[in-house]
């Protein structure tokens, strides 16, 4: 929302100047082009930024991504969802959702759990890949702890939650918990470092039991 | 996703039952202008000026929503009315979308278009005073219809959503429309005038041409 302020701000100015500057004859000329110039350049930002405030308004249950803001459409995206007493600090009052800039710019509280989905991303052919974009691109907010094992990588924690924290699994493994993968919707038979992703790809990972 | 009209898809004879309908109110447009042009012969500032309308469209189709067409119909709406308009926008739609892709978006485009020229017909009065273009009101203008276009353009996504969403989409799109407002009116401010002496200059001499007597005296 800040971004947005200040390139509004900021194409205003330069037009105010490109209009103060010229002679009084030429000033709607001047302006003009100043202005359509300007508005051009930062047309990407514009609409990036408007995207994201408008996004808020969008309340569509029948949305065939996933329940993502329509800004991510035909986009990829990796959803993190913790049991609400598990949420990391500040994503316990609903799904919210970070741009792959790290902009946390829309909270879904309807949706039925807490955590985040990192999203806008384009290009990734691996899974593995689009998730180290997703953690890098918010910082150290969701930090995985993976060890390999003969079946590929093994997620043990994100951000710090251990699956056996939320759950009671039993010592001899009869019973347990773990960090499930989904993509787009169903679960995958292949690891994260094996995924094939589509150019919409919604990966998810949330916490199920055995 | 698409949301428009590009999502319908019509079959062969739905799309020639509309073009022909739409090059048929073209020919009726041209043929039955309006009164005060009959004396006059603007048919050649007219060709003119509608391959100024569809190359502009074609040469600026890489920047995203800014193009002549709106601008120059505007001042065909102004200087040659309602008919002539409508007639316009039909032959740059049609001609130009051949390159750009041709389809049930085509129709909304030139009714959007035709609805500009007409309205800067019926407000001709406003924008030319004592003879002279009103260049304020002529941009004010240009940069409403860069939405207003754009608006009528878009209610061709009521084919594949619903209503409650139309507003959000119109929403969404601000930005996008507000490139075609100032695409026009930094044509309004540099090129009005030039244009609006041409044309002047055109119809003038052509009056002046059928009445040779009246001319040298």
């Amino acid at each position: 929302m800040s971004t947005l302020i200040t390139t509004v701000l900021a194409i205003i100015i330069i037009t105010a100047l490109g209009f103060l500057a010229a002679k009084e004859e030429h000033r709607l000329k001047s302006a003009s082009v100043v202005f359509l110039v300007i508005l051009l350049l930062s047309s990407s930002t514009l609409s990036t930024e408007w995207g994201r405030m408008t996004s808020e308004l969008v309340d569509n249950d029948e949305d065939p991504h996933y329940g993502l803001p329509d800004l991510w459409d035909g986009k990829q995206a990796v959803c993190f969802h913790f049991p609400s007493d598990f949420a990391p600090s500040g994503l316990n009052d609903g799904r919210h959702h970070i741009d792959y800039d790290g902009t946390d710019f829309k909270t879904d509280e309807n949706w039925n759990s807490t955590g985040a989905c990192v999203g806008g991303f384009e290009g990734y052919e691996v899974g593995i890949d689009l998730l180290n974009a997703a953690v890098t691109a918010t910082g150290d907010l969701f930090v995985l702890n993976a060890s390999e094992s003969s079946f590929g990588l093994f997620i043990n924690t994100i951000a710090g939650v251990d699956p056996c924290d939320t759950h009671t699994c039993a010592e001899d493994f009869s019973s347990g918990a773990y960090w499930e993968l989904l993509h787009n919707g169903a679960y995958s038979m292949l690891g994260i470092s094996d995924l094939p992703l589509d150019s919409d790809s919604v990966i998810t990972w949330q916490i199920a039991t055995y | 996703m698409l949301f428009d009209a590009h999502a319908v898809a019509l079959s062969p004879t739905e799309q020639f039952l509309l073009d022909t309908f739409i090059v048929s109110v073209a020919i009726a447009s041209l043929i039955f202008t309006d009164d005060k042009n009959k004396s006059r012969n603007p048919g050649l500032i007219f060709v003119i000026l509608a391959v100024l309308a569809i190359s502009g469209r074609l040469l600026l189709d890489p920047i995203p929503n800014v193009q002549p067409v709106t601008f120059l119909i505007i001042m065909v709406g102004i200087y040659f009315g309602i008919s002539y308009s409508i007639a316009f926008a039909a032959i740059v739609t049609m001609s130009s979308n051949v390159m750009l892709g041709h389809g049930l978006w085509t129709n909304y485009q030139i009714v959007a278009w035709a609805l500009v020229g007409i309205t800067a017909a019926l407000l001709r009065s406003q924008f030319i005073q004592n003879e002279k273009l009103s260049i304020a009101k002529l941009a004010v203008f240009a940069g409403f219809s860069g939405f207003l276009f754009d608006w009528i353009v878009s209610l061709s996504i009521l084919h594949t959503v619903d209503t409650s969403f139309f507003l959000i989409y119109l929403l969404n799109g601000l930005p996008f429309d507000l490139l075609h407002a100032a695409g026009n009116i930094a044509l309004v401010a540099w090129f009005a005038n030039p244009l609006s002496e041409l044309i002047t200059r055109h119809t003038s001499l052509t009056s002046q041409e059928a009445v040779p007597e009246v001319a040298s005296n």
